[in-house]
């Protein structure tokens, strides 16, 4: 398969009173066409700083250096106009919450005015059947009263269905995803996940999906990351990292899920502020806190199944060669 | 949602029936005889005797007591009847019903015109703060806030009256008349109206519907003039309304020095003249029309969104 984005070497730092904020420390995935990528970790990993890099939402202070190559197009690099082209048609957003809905708009036109703009469609009347479509492959009931409806007329479930109409609704090559579906019934997040699978099965769209939610990630995500305090710790295929996770940020993340007991990592992450050589976690790290010398990571070990693991515990099964 | 607009206009009426009672009894027990105002104001500066003092007290019934007198005053307005002014013997109302209009018009044009300037101005300058046009918008605005009215309206007189002979400086015969007055009013709640236009703006801007407007490649105008602009019509109409009440009722020095026939005029002239039953009956207007904009301006806020319910 062709690669859509490839990320390379990014790192994000900003300077603060308090000294310098490492908010992405050289994070590198790619994602292929049709492919999901989830990118999991506990909040304040940088998360949702990759979320606003891959959308051009970065603070104008932002020290960014690294690669983010999508579809030929450097995006760093790219000035506000030739961005803007990109979103919306190429690139889609799907936010997390669904005060990203503006209140005083109906729901129809948020998806009239995204078809308008990207598909530069201006009869009235075929944004409407464009629109309608899209609420009825969204399986909602009355498409034509939620198209009428404004967002306090809907329950959290429908709107972020309907956010899910407006983020695929010009169907684009990618969609970024900012912990979508949190806080919602399991039901409803699994009808939802599964809207998503489909969506991406019949347009073949990729997605990057950023989330702290594990079974978010192991339902729907095709290849995943486990970011910590800026950081990827591991990546690969899901079933592998979920399955027989290897880092043990992972194990104790999963350790953390409900149905495996929700027993708690000790101590806290260190912070973006932290600058030192070597594993952030080590200080947490069950085996490698006893150990006095700092664990230096150069690359990461590779076991194999493009499983990738930044742990010098976890012994390297192949030579690495080249990650991405 | 009926029922809470019932309930206010209840207590509107409660609050009127306040507004009649503190100014008539205010006004009794400040200093200065009526009776010998109105004899001064018909006999001129001739020597008044005690007997025509009371004589006219008595024509006035304002020797009877002061409860009386209230209550007979309060019977008078459930009727509709205000009296008729001690200095010139015209009906209260007739009075009235002669000089609102043209401050209305005065209020409303300024407040028009404020609104159409300042809007697109405060949302533009939001948009690109501390760029160029934010600057300027700013300092003018500052400039705006920080003139006193009669400062101004004097300058504009001095400028397009005396100096460049465009505009009259008083009266109010043809359109022309209005611009002077119109122009000091508006300029300085421009300045205001920008400022609240702006920050008000700076927070939808950062707000996260804005941010998933620029992800989904909306245009800058379709964000800032249907995202943003409907989002501010909430708290600038508040104080849009608060600027034409003050429009209304705070224009005294801009009536005065336009020589502007309006109910400022007619207030400050009933205020110096003891003129009691004109400014017992201005207070009740003035404090009808704030709770009639009052309710107007929350009907508009459901009509503007529909999130927005009263129902307690």
């Amino acid at each position: 398969m062709k690669k859509l984005l490839s990320v390379k070497k990014l790192k994000v730092v900003y300077d603060s009173s308090a000294g310098k904020v490492h908010a992405l420390r050289g994070i590198s995935f790619n994602v292929k066409k049709g492919e999901i990528f989830g990118i999991a970790g506990e909040s304040g990993a940088g998360k949702t700083t990759i979320c606003r890099l891959l959308m051009g939402f970065m603070e104008k202070n932002a020290g960014i250096s690294g690669q983010v190559d999508f579809n030929g197009d450097d995006l760093l690099k790219l000035n506000y106009k030739d961005l803007y082209r990109l979103y919306g048609r190429k690139i889609g957003f799907l936010p997390q919450s669904i005060a990203s809905l503006n209140p005083l708009l109906t729901i129809g036109t948020h998806i009239t005015e995204t078809l308008k703009k990207n598909l530069k469609i201006k009869k009235k009347k075929i944004l409407k059947k464009k629109a309608i479509y899209i609420l009825d492959a969204l399986e909602f009931s009355d498409s034509r009263q939620v198209y009428n409806s404004f967002p306090y007329q809907l329950s959290g479930g429908m709107n972020q269905r309907a956010l899910l109409a407006i983020a695929f609704c010009c169907f684009p090559d990618l969609v970024i995803a900012d912990e979508p579906f949190t806080g919602l019934d399991p039901d409803v997040q699994n009808r939802l996940l599964e809207t998503v699978r489909i969506l991406k099965d019949k347009k073949n769209i990729s997605m990057v999906i950023v989330t702290h939610d594990l079974k978010v990630i192991e339902k729907i995500c095709d290849k995943t990351a486990i970011i910590y305090n800026g950081s990827f710790v591991e990546t690969g295929e899901t079933k592998d990292v979920i399955k027989t996770p290897l880092h043990p940020y992972t194990q104790s993340l999963i350790k953390a899920m409900p149905e495996n007991g929700m027993i708690p990592t000790w101590g806290f992450a260190p912070g973006a502020l932290y600058d030192d050589a070597g594993c952030s976690f080590q200080p947490r790290c069950p085996t490698g806190s006893k150990e006095k010398k700092k664990h230096i990571i150069n690359s990461p070990a590779s076991v194999g199944n493009n499983h990738y693991v930044w742990c010098l515990n976890v012994k390297n099964q192949e030579s690495v060669k080249d990650l991405l | 949602m009926w029922q809470y607009f019932l309930k206010r206009i209840l207590n509107t009426i409660i609050v009127l029936f306040g507004a009649v009672t503190l100014t008539f009894f205010f006004m009794h027990f400040t200093e200065g005889d009526p009776a010998t105002i109105i004899a001064l104001d018909k006999y001129g500066g001739q020597l008044i005797s005690p007997e025509v003092i009371d004589r006219l007290a008595s024509e006035e019934g304002l020797n009877r007591s002061i409860f009386v007198q209230y209550t007979g005053w309060l019977k008078l307005i459930c009727t509709g009847d205000f009296g008729h002014s001690l200095r010139s013997g015209i009906p209260v109302l007739d009075e009235i019903r002669l000089c609102f209009p043209y401050t209305f018009a005065l209020a409303l044009i300024s407040v028009f015109i404020t609104a159409i300037v300042a809007t697109p101005l405060g949302i533009y300058s939001a948009a690109y703060q501390n760029r160029f046009l934010d600057r300027i918008t700013r300092f003018i605005a500052s400039f705006q806030v920080s003139i006193p009215n009669f400062y101004l309206a004097i300058i504009f007189i001095f400028i397009f009256s005396v100096k460049l002979k465009l505009l009259p400086s008083f009266g109010c015969d043809n359109p022309t008349h209005f611009i002077l007055p119109v122009m000091v009013l508006a300029v300085l709640q421009t300045g205001f109206t920008i400022r609240i236009v702006r920050s008000t703006a700076i927070e939808i801007l950062e707000s996260e519907y804005v941010q998933f407007a620029f992800a989904r490649g909306l245009s800058m105008n379709r964000i800032l003039f249907v995202h943003v602009l409907k989002n501010i019509f909430i708290p600038v109409l508040t104080f849009l309304s608060l600027q034409f009440l003050m429009a209304i009722e705070g224009s005294i020095i801009i009536e005065t020095i336009f020589a502007w026939p309006g109910i400022g005029k007619l207030f400050q002239e009933a205020v110096f003249g003891r003129d009691f039953t004109m400014i017992q009956a201005l207070v009740l207007f003035f404090a009808a029309i704030v709770c009639a904009i009052n309710l107007l301006v929350d009907m508009l806020y459901i009509f503007i969104n529909r999130s927005i319910s009263f129902i307690e």
